[in-house]
C-alpha cells in the first residue's frame, strides 16, 4: 500500500541521494497523475481549462507530508514527473504511429485517440532520439531539458534537481536548443 | 561525460549569441582563431539557436496530462486479486466498476464491484461501499442481486455478488420492448424486491431500468444499492438527502433524473413513497416504451418531473386494463401523499387480477 508516510519518506530518500528510493516512487507517482488526469479530463470537457503545472502540484500535496519535507524536495517531485511525462508522451507517440500503419495500438483508448495531432507525435519522437543522442554527450543538458520541457520545472527547479547554479541551467537549456535545434533540421 | 572541445565549443556559443552580426563574425575570427572545424561548429549552433527561437517554448506537460487522461487505465482485467481471477468488465456505474470474476474456490463466477480508480483512495466512497454491501446482505430475495461478501486485497476494495447472467431492463425495452402479458409479472417481482428492502428500513433511491437485470428464463434482479439508504425502522424518514450538485459531482446523477421523484429532486427528505414513484416510472417505460418526464435537457427534464402530468397510458396505443393504468399513474402521484403508501399495497394491487382485465370499460 502506498500511504502518506512511504511516499514522503522515499521523496527525502531520493533527494538525499538515494537512487533507488527513485525506483519505488515512479510506479506511485504515475498512478496518481493517472488517477488525476482521468477526473481532469472529464472536468475539462466541461469547462476547457486545464491547469497542468497546476494539476502536478495538486498530485504533490495530495501525496506528500507537507510538514516532513523542506521546499526542495517539490523539486524532486516534479522531476519524477517530468520523467513519467516523457515516457507516457513517447508511448503514446509511438502507439500511434504505429495505429496509423494499421498495428495494434495497446496503449490507447480509442475514446480520445485524438488527443495528439499526427504532426506533433512525429515531432516528440524525433526530439526524443535528438534528447537520447545529447545524452550521450552530455547527460546534464539531456537533463535540464527533461525537467523543463517534459516536467514544466523553472530555472530555480531545475537548478536544486541537479545541484547546479541557475545560471548554468540557464546556459545549459541555451546550448541544448541550439543542438536539438541543429539535429532536428538535419533529420527532415 | 563532458567533452572538452564540447566545452569550449559551448563557451564560444555563449559569448557569440549575445553579439550582433558584425561583431560576431570577427568574435569568432578571434576565438576560434585557426580552428576551422569549431568555427563550423559553432556558428551552425548560433544559427540553429536563432532559427530555432520557438523550439521547447511550450512545456509538454498540459499535453502528458491530455495524454495521460485518455490512456486506458490499467485493466485488472486477466489479474488475480485475492484468490478471484477477473476474467473481464461488466459494467460502470456512479463510483463503481463491475468486473466478471471466477471463485476458483467455490468454482462458480461471481461478480466484483470495485470503486472506480479515481476514487480508490476517497475514503467517503470506500464507506458507501461498505453501506452498501451491509445493505444488501440484509436482504433475502430471489430478485434482489445477493451480496457474498466484502473484501479487501492490497489497494482494492470489493463486493463480492452474484453473478446474474441477463439482459438489463433498459436494453430490453430498448431494443426489443416489453411484451404486454410480460410487463405484469416483472413488475411484481420487481415490486416484490423493493418492498423486502423496504421492510428492512432500506430506501433504494435509484431505481431505473438500468439497473434491473432480466434473465433468459424472466426472472427480474434488482441490482446496485449504491445509492441506498438505511432508515431506522421506526422513523418513516430520512435524512435531508444530498443535494443535486454533489450527487452530480459524484458522477452519479448521469441519466437517473428521469426516474427520480420530485421531492429526490427537490433535495428533500425521502421516504419509501419516493421508491414507489421511481417504480411507476419503471412500470410506465415497461408499458409504454417510453420514460413519462425524460427530455432533451436536464433542466426540461426536471420541470416535466417536478410539474407534468404523464401522459395518460391509455392513450399510449397498448392493449392494458384499465386497473393497470390507475396503478402506474397512482404511483406518479406528484405529491407522495396521494400514492401508494407502501411497496406491499403496490404489490397487492399488482396482484389484483383486475390488471390482467383488459375487458373492463
Amino acid at each position: 500500500m502506498s500511504s502518506h508516510a512511504d511516499i514522503t519518506g522515499l521523496l527525502v530518500d531520493w533527494g538525499n541521494g538515494d537512487q533507488a528510493a527513485l525506483d519505488k516512487l515512479l510506479p506511485l507517482v504515475e498512478r496518481e497523475l493517472h488517477r488525476l488526469a482521468h477526473s481532469y479530463m472529464r472536468r475539462e470537457d466541461r469547462d476547457h481549462t486545464l491547469q497542468t503545472t497546476a494539476l502536478i502540484n495538486e498530485t504533490y500535496l495530495r501525496l506528500v507530508d507537507q510538514k516532513k519535507v523542506h521546499w526542495q524536495n517539490r523539486a524532486h517531485f516534479f522531476g519524477i514527473a517530468a520523467q513519467i511525462m516523457r515516457r507516457i508522451l513517447l508511448n503514446y507517440a509511438r502507439d500511434q504511429n504505429r495505429l496509423k500503419r494499421g498495428g495494434h495500438a495497446i496503449h490507447v483508448s480509442l475514446s480520445h485517440a485524438n488527443v495528439m495531432p499526427a504532426e506533433k507525435n512525429r515531432e516528440l519522437i524525433s526530439l526524443n532520439d535528438a534528447l537520447n543522442r545529447l545524452e550521450a554527450i552530455d547527460e546534464r543538458k539531456s537533463k535540464v531539458v527533461e525537467l523543463r520541457y517534459f516536467g514544466g520545472l523553472s530555472v530555480e527547479e531545475v537548478a536544486e534537481v541537479l545541484k547546479i547554479s541557475p545560471v548554468t541551467v540557464m546556459r545549459d537549456w541555451q546550448f541544448a536548443k541550439a543542438w536539438l535545434q541543429r539535429e532536428l533540421q538535419d533529420g527532415r | 561525460m563532458v567533452d572538452k572541445s564540447l566545452e569550449y565549443i559551448e563557451n564560444i556559443f555563449h559569448v557569440a549569441i549575445t553579439l550582433k552580426a558584425a561583431e560576431r563574425a570577427s568574435y569568432l575570427a578571434e576565438a576560434c582563431g585557426d580552428d576551422v572545424i569549431a568555427r563550423q561548429e559553432v556558428e551552425s549552433l548560433v544559427s540553429a539557436y536563432e532559427e530555432g527561437d520557438g523550439l521547447l517554448n511550450e512545456n509538454a506537460v498540459t499535453l502528458g496530462m491530455r495524454v495521460l487522461g485518455s490512456v486506458a487505465e490499467e485493466s485488472i482485467t486477466g489479474k488475480e486479486i485475492g484468490s478471484y481471477k477477473i476474467l473481464g468488465f461488466l459494467g460502470k456505474g456512479g463510483m463503481g466498476e463491475v468486473y466478471l470474476a471466477e471463485d476458483p474456490v467455490l468454482n462458480r463466477k461471481v461478480a466484483l464491484k470495485f470503486l472506480s480508480a479515481e476514487f480508490i483512495e476517497d475514503s467517503w466512497a470506500k464507506r458507501q461501499l461498505i453501506k452498501e454491501a451491509q445493505a444488501v446482505a440484509m436482504l433475502e430475495h430471489p430478485n434482489i442481486c445477493a451480496v457474498y461478501g466484502f473484501e479487501e486485497v492490497d489497494e482494492y476494495s470489493f463486493i463480492v455478488m452474484q453473478y446474474v447472467e441477463g439482459r438489463t431492463l433498459a436494453e430490453l425495452i430498448r431494443t426489443k420492448g416489453i411484451p404486454i402479458d410480460e410487463v405484469v409479472p416483472l413488475a411484481q417481482q420487481i415490486v416484490s424486491a423493493v418492498a423486502e428492502a423496504h421492510a428492512h428500513g432500506i430506501i433504494h433511491r435509484d431505481i431505473k431500468p438500468k439497473n434491473i437485470m432480466v434473465t433468459a428464463g424472466g426472472q427480474a434482479k434488482v441490482l446496485d444499492f449504491g445509492l441506498a439508504k438505511t432508515i431506522q425502522k421506526k422513523a418513516t424518514f430520512d435524512e435531508p438527502t444530498e443535494s443535486i450538485s454533489q450527487l452530480s459531482k459524484a458522477g452519479l446523477l448521469v441519466g437517473t433524473i428521469a426516474y427520480m421523484s420530485p421531492e429526490q429532486l427537490r433535495g428533500e427528505r425521502l421516504d419509501y413513497r419516493s421508491d414507489i414513484f421511481s417504480l411507476g416510472t419503471l412500470l410506465y417505460e415497461m408499458i409504454s416504451g417510453k420514460n413519462p418526464f425524460a427530455r432533451d435537457s436536464d433542466a426540461e427534464t426536471i420541470s416535466q418531473v417536478l410539474t407534468h402530468s404523464p401522459p395518460p397510458l391509455r392513450a399510449s396505443g397498448r392493449n392494458i386494463s384499465p386497473e393497470l393504468a390507475r396503478v402506474a399513474h397512482h404511483c406518479l402521484e406528484k405529491n407522495k401523499e396521494d400514492r401508494y403508501s407502501a411497496a406491499s399495497e403496490l404489490l397487492y394491487d399488482l396482484d389484483n387480477s383486475e390488471v390482467n382485465n383488459t375487458k373492463t370499460a
